[in-house]
């Protein structure tokens, strides 16, 4: 696959080039040296939701860290909404929400996006307007005289959100938004992505929760190992031929039914049988023919998922139904 | 300005809600029962005990408010890494570090000039006496000596990779700190070469405390104080925390937040 | 603009902190002869055990709480004095401790005081005494209660009357001197053989004073005085 990474005449909010990131640890005697980045080329446009995909420590985190300017680049260019991200300027059009983010626990909700938004240059009347509103949005008016040690997960992930979004950001950058929520949290916080999208907000999300990709995001690039494998539009991904897994469920006491399929690849077990997607058509004619009464077919992972792991030459080896997890 | 006095006030309130001002409380009965007791004990003027006995009461909570202040907002901000949001946000870096500087010294300044109060009430109603001016004087030396200490300590914050380093240095900056004027008095002395210049080094490296000690020489007969002594002290004072505060915000400017 | 402005700043940031470190090094320098105009003193001990006062030093001069730690020392040596079993040496270490305790604190009274007064009267060993109190009338130039005991002992147990005169007579000079001391001043000349110096006090002391009884006293020593510079012989103190 050859990622299709600055093709588009549309304005871009990110502009990555030939970025490169080397940690240098250890002492004097015996430094070791990780290449976190290598060569990075990535355009993100304006009002585009950006996923961002990769194993732990493919290095996401780094280009995030990166494009806020907690670390300089070893190599490379890198221009955030047309400038750069040193400058006070940039950076007051930028929404940030870390992964897990910590915050002070002895203040309030209400207190802490005062504090950010002060330093958006929000004060009196137009803070509290502003704080008011954004405490409506991420659901947290009830919570917000609470202190933050009194805060659940998702509440803190929720306030998280709030204050990156105070300075009603043009990019909102996202590093694994999704961590540690549970169903309702996820369903609340991928509405609020949505409705910033349709707000005109640009969104870069670092995440590995692939069903966020495809619901949220209008591309996906895939790093690994530091190097940019691909990129491309979900709708590309969707459209795709990769191949995906199905699992076919048949009625209770017809599993003798799906034995002896005459396909390399397909697995029974338990009363139902895994087979790729290429012998779907085939698989479900044969069984007709035996009068096998088919219940469910599911597929085994997404098609975002699937190539996700195509990307990065892993072998696609599920075992559970897309869903199951969640 | 306004985004540093917004980072001093948020950094205030989260140190006052840490309840460091137990620690304010704490120094209080303990400087009571003291003076109780060593009123009991000793013999000679209680006054100066007092007043003795309440100015270090001062300095002692006020570096154990610092220390603890520094200990718990590193554990926030460095290791769960909460910095990253304020630096994330339309602040400069040395706009962050003026804004902790304030803030902490806010808390450190309010919990020595609580204890100045609670020392000037035994000295009035418990020992029938006079609050000094000298003593008043040892009071404004003691905010300037932590002034001095609490911009070390926030830089060492930025400077130090773990906790224990950033509570070590500035620990051993504080004695060694108290020792620089004897540095001076052992370079009087007949000494290798070598040793001479390491001593050198240090005396103009680390702050000298002593400068700020006038608790130590409030009966001194010799002690001259005029004000061109309090332009020099406050110059002093001005110039170090200047040079700390360069030195941590150059420091956090190249630092990288891995 | 402002970018560049900050980012220039930042740059200048290594050369402002070099002039900054040469500005606090010259007021260092400049404050260090503020803060030691003389060299530091030192207990001259020869009785005491040597690790208590390099504890006691090392802790006072660490912790910057010289003078606290002289308070609590204090304490120490009033327990010392208080131990019945340490009579058995006549209290020896009790000038080193109370001349420790003084270089600690040595503008607290006490150790000057008390340890003169119990070294005198008690352990008659007014040498020591002496020594201890030189030392608190020079930390405590303007007190006049170190040098009245000073006076007293000296005249009283010592003889040492070369050392007590020009004492008395700076302070005297002060005008801030309690008949006492003048007295004891009076009655020094007298002993060391200044009989004209005595007489004229006496005579200063007539009058000066208001009261009738110092009157009456000063009368008698000025006419026994004169009697006896008159026979040539030494008059009753």
């Amino acid at each position: 696959m050859k990622p299709e990474t600055t093709t588009s005449d549309r304005p871009t909010a990110i502009r990555i080039s030939n970025l490169s990131k080397t940690y240098k640890t250890g002492f004097w005697l015996a430094p070791k040296v990780t290449k976190a980045l290598k060569g990075l080329q990535l355009d993100i446009y304006e009002n585009e939701a950006f996923g961002l995909m990769g194993l732990n420590g493919a290095g996401k985190t780094t280009v995030i860290k990166l494009m806020l300017g907690l670390l300089k680049p070893t190599g490379g260019s890198l221009t955030v909404l047309g400038g750069s991200v040193s400058s006070r300027q940039i950076r007051s059009q930028i929404g940030y929400l870390s992964e897990l983010p910590y915050f002070s626990k002895q203040h309030t909700g209400r207190e802490l996006l005062e504090y950010f938004g002060s330093l958006h240059g929000l004060f009196g009347q137009a803070l509290r307007h502003r704080v008011d509103e954004v405490l409506e949005l991420v659901r947290m008016t009830k919570a917000a005289a609470l202190r933050v040690s009194g805060y659940s997960k998702g509440m803190l992930q929720r306030i998280g959100i709030g204050q990156a979004l105070i300075g009603k950001p043009r990019l909102l950058i996202c590093d694994e938004p999704m961590s540690g929520l549970d169903p309702v949290g996820y369903k609340e916080m991928r509405d609020i992505f949505i409705d910033l999208k349709k707000g005109g907000t640009t969104l870069f999300l670092n995440t590995h929760i692939l069903d966020e990709v495809e619901r949220i995001c209008d591309r996906v690039g895939i790093l690994h190992d530091g190097e940019l494998k691909d990129v491309a539009s979900i709708t590309k991904i969707l459209g795709s031929t990769v191949q995906v897994d199905y699992w076919i469920d048949v009625e209770q006491g017809e599993a003798s039914k799906l034995t002896g399929l005459p396909f390399r690849d397909a697995i029974a077990n338990n009363g139902g049988v895994q087979i790729p997607s290429l012998v779907l058509a085939e698989t479900l004619s044969l069984l007709a023919s035996r009068r096998a009464k088919v219940k469910a077919i599911r597929p085994l992972s997404s098609l975002v998922e699937a190539y996700f792991l195509q990307a990065i030459g892993a072998q696609a080896q599920l075992q559970r139904p897309v869903g199951s997890d969640r | 300005m306004r985004r540093i006095l917004s980072l001093a006030s948020f950094t205030f309130r989260e140190l006052i809600r840490s309840k460091m001002l137990f620690i304010w409380l704490i120094s209080v009965i303990v400087l009571c029962g003291l003076a109780f007791l060593l009123s009991l004990l000793s013999y000679g003027d209680i006054l100066s005990i007092f007043m003795d006995l309440g100015l270090v009461g001062m300095e002692v909570s006020g570096l154990m408010v610092l220390l603890l202040s520094l200990a718990v907002t590193y554990t926030t901000e460095m290791d769960q890494k909460a910095i990253f949001l304020h630096l994330s946000k339309p602040m400069t870096r040395g706009e962050y570090l003026l804004g902790r500087i304030l803030g902490f010294y806010l808390v450190v300044a309010l919990v020595v000039l609580g204890m100045g109060a609670v020392v000037s009430a035994l000295v009035v109603f418990v020992g029938g006496g006079q609050v000094t001016p000298l003593f008043i004087d040892s009071v404004v030396f003691l905010l300037l000596e932590m002034f001095v200490l609490t911009v070390l300590g926030l830089t060492f914050q930025m400077i130090a990779t773990s906790l224990v380093g950033v509570v070590l240095y500035t620990f051993f900056t504080i004695f060694l700190g108290h020792l620089i004027g004897q540095i001076q008095w052992l370079l009087e002395k007949q000494l290798p070469a070598g040793i001479k210049v390491v001593l050198k080094v240090i005396y103009y490296i680390l702050p000298n405390l002593d400068i700020f000690n006038l608790k130590d020489r409030m009966y001194d007969p010799t002690l001259v104080l005029g004000s061109a002594q309090w332009q020099e002290v406050l110059a002093y004072a001005f110039s170090y925390s200047l040079l700390v505060f360069l030195i941590g915000w150059w420091n956090l400017e190249k630092r990288e937040f891995m | 603009m402002q970018k560049d402005l900050y980012t220039q700043l930042v740059k200048l940031l290594p050369a402002m902190a070099v002039a900054m470190f040469l500005i606090q090094a010259y007021y260092a320098t400049y404050l260090q002869v503020w803060l030691h105009p003389e060299p530091l003193g030192v207990t001259q001990t020869y009785r005491m055990d040597k690790r208590v006062s390099s504890v006691l030093r090392a802790t006072a001069y660490l912790s910057g709480c010289k003078v606290l730690v002289g308070h609590a020392f204090w304490i120490k040596v009033l327990q010392y004095y208080g131990d019945a079993t340490n009579s058995k040496d006549r209290y020896s270490k009790l000038y080193d401790y109370c001349s420790l305790a003084s270089d600690l604190n040595p503008t607290f009274l006490a150790p000057y005081t008390l340890g003169a007064a119990a070294l005198t009267f008690h352990l008659h060993r007014p040498d020591e005494a002496v020594r201890l109190l030189t030392k608190g009338i020079n930390s405590n130039p303007r007190d006049v209660s170190l040098k009245l005991l000073m006076a007293s002992i000296a005249y009283e147990n010592s003889e040492q009357y070369d050392k007590v005169v020009p004492i008395l007579e700076s302070q005297i000079l002060t005008g801030d001197a309690p008949y006492m001391m003048v007295n004891i001043l009076a009655n020094a000349y007298e002993k060391a053989g200044r009989y004209q110096d005595a007489v004229q006090l006496w005579q200063r002391i007539l009058r000066q004073t208001d009261k009738d009884d110092v009157r009456i006293q000063a009368a008698h020593k000025l006419q026994a005085l004169q009697e006896f510079m008159r026979a040539g012989k030494h008059p009753k103190p």
